[in-house]
């Protein structure tokens, strides 16, 4: 069944699976590219109206732009099928500040991390190991009037991460639209 | 991994559901008991919930996906409302996930109160319902529903029935939960599991069944995994696995344990309230 699959997947703590994939411009990025920086697993579909809570209202791009300016590097993924032209307009469009975008078409990445909906946070230290999964924030709906005054965990686990801290809030339930992986 | 040949996010449809309710896969309704209010008068009122076929929305807590429906109150000086009474849930399917809402349809109850002093003429109720609302394969979809919704309702000294609206929430009162006496119970964390235990006071044999289930209240425990459950000397334990998003620390277990063949001795009553401490 799948969904053991998913259950099974990586935890907090572990250390973060390798993947390989191309981004929209068909260049290949492995997690293995990225050694001793912080890495940002950021699962997207911008039709899902819990992701445009967070791009109409221009949050994420401001997270991906704040952190990437950090040596960060956030790499929207999508999983399965995906029209590239279509992709790239909307990252213009939404002025997407990510380092790149990540294409999952067999849903093999998103399995390895139990990735279930968009958007769906990874956050990996450099040291490898899995140090976040889970929601943007503590606000479970498309509202993006709640951004405000939200409690945002991404933020919360890069800033503890860059001053040598532990992350506090290590996993939290990702709130957005379900991803479906097909046996 | 060769099972995942394929993967579609089930949002694609939902593409210009921002903001909008199209298309609705459901039909909805904020209906009344009543057609008059009177002073300091508590009524019930209720948001009704007719999805389409295989459609669904989610009970108040969904589980590991979904989102639960909600009410936000804007209500004439004086009157309060209570939280949603929420039926007994089912289990969902997201997709390939499952999930904790309701099937066929959800009649939503909440209590109003009215103030000592009210208008002459009228009141108006005001709602904001949030929903969200999934189906399974092959329709693959959820959408979004914001709705405002309102009741005008008459004042008067005396109450006049909305006899309709006063059947139906009437039906949906014996979908909620109900106490169950002669059960005793008993939780405890064991590795990454909460094990409940259940056992009837009169040493009536509980019947294993595979549609168990605990529905928690609380979000603590995940629907990705089986929960399992055995029985031994008339005792029933079931498993509940931690959701890696659970708190460090869970205090509680509140929830519904739910028999298919009903609990013994109950007169096939399904759902066992449960409310314990866990040391």
């Amino acid at each position: 069944m799948v969904w053991v699959q998913v259950a099974n997947a990586v935890r907090v703590g572990d250390e973060a699976p390798e993947f390989a994939l191309k981004d929209l411009s068909g260049n290949l990025h492995k997690l293995s590219d990225y050694p001793g920086r912080i890495v940002v697993l950021e699962w997207v579909h911008h039709a899902c109206p819990f992701v445009k809570k967070h791009y109409t209202s221009g949050n994420m791009q401001a997270l991906q732009a704040n952190y990437t300016g950090k040596g960060v590097i956030w790499l929207g993924v999508q999983t399965g099928e995906a029209d590239t032209k279509s992709l790239l307009k909307q990252n213009k469009n939404f002025k997407v500040r990510a380092s790149a975008i990540l294409l999952d078409p067999s849903g093999k990445a998103a399995a390895a991390y139990g990735a279930r909906a968009t958007p769906h946070i990874f956050v990996i230290n450099p040291e490898r190991k899995l140090a976040y999964s889970g929601a943007v924030d503590d606000q479970p709906t498309p509202d993006p009037r709640t951004i405000n005054g939200a409690r945002n965990y991404v933020a919360e686990a890069l800033d503890a991460i860059l001053a040598g801290k532990q992350v506090v809030v290590k996993s939290t339930r990702p709130y957005g639209c379900g991803i479906k992986y097909k046996r | 991994m060769k099972n995942f040949l394929y993967i579609l996010l089930l949002a694609v449809a939902t593409a210009s559901a921002v903001g909008t309710s199209k298309p609705d896969f459901l039909k909805h309704r904020l209906l009344s008991e009543i057609k008059t209010v009177a002073p300091g008068q508590t009524f019930t009122v209720a948001l009704f919930l007719d999805h389409d076929e295989t459609f669904h929305t989610y009970w108040q807590n969904p589980g590991t996906v979904g989102l639960a429906t909600s009410l936000e109150w804007n209500l004439p000086t004086g009157f309060k409302a209570g939280p949603i009474q929420w039926q007994v849930p089912e289990k969902v399917k997201m997709v390939i996930y499952d999930a904790h809402g309701y099937n066929s349809d959800a009649t939503l109850l909440v209590d109003i109160t009215a103030p000592e002093t009210l208008p002459e003429d009228e009141v108006k109720l005001e709602a904001k319902a949030v929903w969200m609302v999934c189906g399974p394969e092959p329709k693959q979809c959820c959408n979004m529903g914001f709705k405002n919704l309102s009741l005008k309702l008459k004042t008067s000294v005396s109450t006049e029935w909305d006899e309709a609206g006063r059947s139906q929430i009437a039906e949906a009162r014996r979908r909620l939960p109900q106490v169950l006496d002669g059960w005793e119970q008993t939780a405890k964390l064991i590795g990454e599991k909460v094990v409940l235990s259940v056992r009837n006071a009169k040493g009536l044999p509980v019947p294993i069944d595979k549609k168990l289930y605990f529905y928690s209240k609380l979000n603590h425990f995940t629907t990705l995994v089986e929960q399992e459950s055995e029985v031994e000397r008339n005792e029933l334990r079931i498993s509940l696995p931690v959701a890696d998003y659970a708190p460090e620390k869970i205090g509680e277990l509140v929830g519904l344990l739910f028999h298919p063949r009903g609990w013994p001795g109950t007169n096939g009553k399904k759902y066992m309230p449960v409310s314990l401490s866990l040391k």
